[in-house]
């Protein structure tokens, strides 16, 4: 049997367990899609539907996004990448879900597909490429054997990156431009991410208005801005959010970039600790105070 | 509005080859908007160059709404405190959209039926729609997530174009359908009968695409506000304005003021009924707060609610919003829930 389809088969088994033995009320996992590339959120409550998980390199959501809408269970299991995994750290250490409630079902991951390149063979997401989270940093059960993973080149920077790190801001700046030109504000990349919790985002506030409607660069901008920065030292580099995007935008250049800078300033790795306390919600009189204008 | 009505004037030969060379002769008189390739997708966008239009997908992203109905419209500028109002630029050239689907023409039947009925002309986008020149092209193969047929869309039919191309061998043939479009071939010879032809059988031949049951669909639709389905649809929506935005037909939007300085402008931008705020009451109660709601409001809207007031049905099955939902919930997989649907009625 090949590694995926043992992943998949030992996923169904323990979910049915998990059910019948009443260990979960809820799985949240993966269902089988209507494209042939594409997998489907399932919410699955009885233990004779787990057959309907699936688990294939075509897994790009993140389920943890799902997991605050979940007010009626009391107990969930959770399908999570390791990269899913990282995120949800950040939810429990910022106390949005409780770990009592979580059953996480752990999977090792060896990278998804990118749907949007069209070459043969298909090649992995940038952001899997250079995965170093191919093991989940928190589970219950873990499926899948770390050993067969093929080793990533996780100390390289994915090259679109690097070619963006390596621009003077002021190209940095064009080249973000360039990019959001193309954003119709649809906000699927902030709906995706499951850091984007805020009950009312602040571009949807009107007293005060911080943006305006429309599309407008500056606006677009903003958004994007603020957005980073209110994940800068969260975000678990996931990818969620540009898989997300109808308009195929790079916003890793973004997100990751901040990350890499939070890296070096703070040396933390969000969502790998879950005692660690998040490096912007703490203060050291060591800190880099060199962004400080 | 007086449109100029389609009726098969000519037919004239177009040899693939010389296509950006087509496209060039229109940029010298003419915006020219087009397919141009993406990160493996194609965008309309106003093109300077035939060489940049591409033809690899057949449809593009987003839908060509944004030319009629801008996602971003100034209405007009005001100057805060005075009492004058200045309109909005207007564009000077006159455009073009290359190539257009039957889908895409038939959702603009549908913005019409808004914009543009009896009742209400909304002068904005009549005179964007009465500029414009259609160069549609027909699809003789449907991607896999084309449905119109469901929709009794003909995908060889150019009805509401100004040109309409079919591909026969190593060229199109092109029917000229209304004198708007007659001056843009002039330099074009006579397809040879031969190809015409050609193009008869290739038509008679061509697959159809899906074809949903719709007649179940709406008859539930009457009766199924209260129905646990659409909680059990709604479940995985991410209430994002994916779907909604890239729609051809959706046409909700907003009009606020936009001021910066001593200048002003209304705008009018898009809006999207999935989205939580697109119901929110000065008072701060909203109707609408569950993602179960707003679905149920996009499928109402579109398959019963439009139907009954303008006689037509809001979808045209070109499969966008199924590309496109990151959650891959799938319109079609909506449908045909619905239609084999026998949950109870609602009191
Ligand atoms: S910002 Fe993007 S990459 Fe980071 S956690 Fe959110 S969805 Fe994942
Ligand atoms: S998903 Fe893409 S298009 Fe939508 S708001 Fe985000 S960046 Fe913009
Ligand atoms: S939906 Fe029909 S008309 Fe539209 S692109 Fe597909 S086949 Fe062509
Ligand atoms: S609802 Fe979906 S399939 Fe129907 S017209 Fe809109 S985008 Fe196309
Ligand atoms: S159906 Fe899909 S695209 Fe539409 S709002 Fe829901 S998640 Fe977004």
């Amino acid at each position: 049997m090949e590694l995926e389809n043992q992943i998949e088969h030992e996923l169904r088994e323990r979910a049915q367990q998990l059910l019948a033995e009443n260990v979960v009320d809820l799985i949240i996992g993966y269902g089988r899609g209507t494209l042939p590339n594409r997998v489907t959120p399932v919410f699955i409550r009885k233990p004779q539907d787990a057959n309907m998980l699936v688990w294939n390199n075509h897994c790009q959501l993140n389920l943890v996004s799902y997991l605050q809408r979940m007010q009626s269970s009391s107990k969930i299991g959770i399908v999570v990448k390791g990269c899913d995994a990282r995120s949800l750290v950040g939810l429990i250490k910022e106390k949005q879900i409780s770990r009592d409630r979580l059953h996480i079902i752990g999977i090792v991951c060896d990278g998804i597909l990118d749907t949007r390149a069209t070459g043969e063979p298909p090649i992995p997401y940038a952001s899997c490429q250079h995965c170093e989270v191919n093991v989940p940093p928190l589970y219950d059960i873990l499926i899948g054997s770390p050993d067969e993973i093929k080793p990533k080149k996780p100390s390289e920077l994915d090259a679109e990156l690097a070619a963006f790190e390596a621009l003077s801001p002021a190209e940095r700046w064009k080249a973000l431009e360039q990019e959001f030109s193309r954003c119709i504000r649809c906000y699927a990349c902030r709906n995706a991410c499951p850091l984007c919790y805020c009950e009312e985002c602040f571009v949807d506030q009107t007293q005060p208005k911080w943006i305006s409607e429309g599309t407008h660069p500056s606006d677009i901008m903003i958004y994007h801005l603020v957005r980073a920065l209110h994940s800068a030292g969260r975000c678990g580099e996931c990818g969620a959010c540009e898989r997300a995007c109808p308009m195929g935008i790079k916003l890793r250049l973004l997100t990751q970039k901040v990350s890499r800078d939070v890296a070096e300033l703070f040396q933390d790795k969000p969502g790998i600790d879950l005692e660690r306390p998040p490096a912007l919600h703490t203060f050291s009189t060591d800190d880099d105070n060199s962004t400080f204008l | 509005m007086a449109k100029d009505s389609t009726k098969h004037l000519t037919s004239k030969l177009l040899p693939k080859k010389n296509l950006e060379q087509f496209l060039d002769a229109l940029l010298k008189q003419y915006d020219v908007i087009a397919p141009v390739e993406q990160n493996g997708f194609s965008r309309y966008q106003k093109i300077t160059r035939g060489t940049e239009c591409c033809l690899k997908y057949r449809l593009p992203r987003n839908s060509i709404k944004e030319f009629f109905l801008p996602q971003d419209e100034t209405l007009f500028f005001f100057e805060p405190g005075a009492a004058s109002l200045s309109d909005a630029p207007s564009a000077k050239r006159e455009p073009i959209i290359f190539p257009v689907r039957p889908c895409d023409v038939r959702a603009l039947t549908i913005l019409d039926a808004v914009f543009d009925d009896e009742q209400f002309s909304d002068s904005y986008y009549v005179e964007k729609r009465r500029r414009m020149r259609l160069i549609g092209m027909a699809c003789l193969e449907p991607d896999d997530t084309c449905f119109c047929e469901t929709f009794d869309i003909n995908s060889t039919d150019g009805t509401g174009c100004d040109l309409f191309l079919t591909e026969v061998e190593d060229s199109y043939i092109i029917d000229v359908l209304t004198t708007k479009g007659k001056t843009l071939i002039k330099t074009l010879a006579d397809a040879p009968q031969e190809l015409i032809q050609k193009k008869k059988q290739q038509v008679a031949a061509r697959r159809k695409s899906q074809s949903l049951k719709l007649a179940e669909v709406q008859n539930f639709l009457k009766q199924c506000f209260e129905s646990e389905l659409w909680e059990e649809m709604a479940a995985k929506c991410l209430s994002c304005g994916a779907c909604a935005f890239l729609c051809p037909t959706c046409h909700c939007f907003d009009i606020t003021d936009d001021v910066a300085g001593k200048i002003g402008r209304r705008l009018r931008s898009w809006d999207c009924c999935m989205f939580p705020k697109f119901t929110l009451h000065a008072s701060g109660h909203n109707p609408r707060t569950k993602h179960a709601q707003r679905l149920r409001q996009r499928i109402m809207h579109k398959f019963s609610y439009f139907p009954e007031n303008k006689s037509l049905i809001a979808c045209v099955g070109c499969g966008r919003c199924v590309v496109a939902c990151p959650v891959n919930l799938d319109i079609r997989e909506i449908l045909s829930t619905l239609a084999s649907s026998t949950h109870p009625a609602s009191p």
